[in-house]
């Protein structure tokens, strides 16, 4: 094997293996950012329907409303729920 | 929907937006996973130009734009999860991954209050950011999987069948086209520098 794959391998090596001295937590957890890359395939799957953003403030605010989505699904509550609370929290900040 | 209803709702959410970034984080995560995902955007241009109504119309010019996130995860057996916060930056460097990784820590997201190991893949920026915000008391783990897919990257350039062969060979028989291509990739070069490991031979 070319010495570039090992080197490479080797950068940060420790950090690699740095899960390993972790006690009491789910190495599943700790060892790769799986979760964020399937949250982040969650969102790139919503973000892409918008094909191409006009603004950054529209870029922001439709992550918000995903991040919300995707927040409200893992906590089991209902988007209509999280949607409605949303709302609410509008007409409060803006009477 | 028309136009002004779209621009008004985004104004009001923009306002509960800054609101939402500047929230105290009650429940501490054990664990903060950091990545980023690349949108497209367009941007106006001063210059001008006239449509086929012969309107005045501003150039428009595509950019990528980064979108990085934190994930907060609890380690309690309850698979809870949740995003912390994001940033909406034009490239992932050390000034946005400090803006978002600052907010973090004011909200509240320290050692003290729970935080125990942050997963992090190579970005260079991020583990600058960590280092100057969080200091070396912080577990950074570095994600395997991109580390091992860097790795295999590199393994691509094997191009001559003498170290295709090589490699076949030390990833326990398999053939070439297996070891390089393929989502397996990974676990061959794992079980291949397993035995380099073993061995404690110089290359493979």
């Amino acid at each position: 094997m070319q010495p570039q794959a090992v080197a490479t391998f080797e950068r940060e090596f420790e950090q690699t293996i740095r899960y390993s001295s972790l006690e009491g937590m789910a190495r599943e957890v700790v060892r790769t950012t799986s979760l964020l890359e399937r949250t982040n395939r969650e969102l790139r799957r919503k973000l892409r329907q918008v094909g191409c953003f006009s603004s950054p403030r529209g870029t922001e605010v439709a992550v918000y409303i995903q991040v919300t989505r995707l927040n409200a699904q893992w906590t089991k509550t209902s988007w209509w729920e999280a949607s409605h609370s949303l709302a609410f929290d509008l007409l409060n900040s803006n009477p | 929907m028309g136009l002004r209803t779209i621009n008004e709702r985004i104004n009001q959410l923009e306002a509960r937006l800054a609101h939402v970034h500047r929230e105290p984080i009650s429940e501490v995560p054990a664990v903060v996973q950091f990545d980023g995902i690349w949108l497209s955007m367009q941007t106006q241009q001063d210059s001008l130009y006239e449509d086929r109504r012969k309107r005045k119309r501003h150039r428009t010019r595509g950019k990528r734009m980064v979108v990085l996130i934190a994930l907060g995860l609890w380690t309690d057996g309850s698979g809870r999860r949740h995003i912390l916060d994001w940033e909406v930056a034009e490239q992932e460097d050390q000034a946005a991954w400090e803006r978002l990784v600052q907010r973090l820590w004011e909200r509240g997201v320290k050692l003290e209050t729970g935080l125990q190991a942050i997963v992090r893949d190579g970005s260079e920026g991020l583990e600058q950011t960590l280092d100057y915000i969080y200091g070396s008391a912080l577990v950074q783990q570095r994600c395997i999987f991109h580390q091992l897919r860097n790795g295999s990257r590199q393994v691509h350039w094997l191009r001559s069948r003498g170290e295709k062969a090589v490699l076949g060979a030390s990833c326990g028989g398999l053939s070439s086209h297996e070891c390089i291509r393929g989502t397996s990739q990974t676990r061959h070069l794992r079980r291949a520098l397993a035995g380099h490991a073993a061995t404690g031979s110089g290359h493979l």
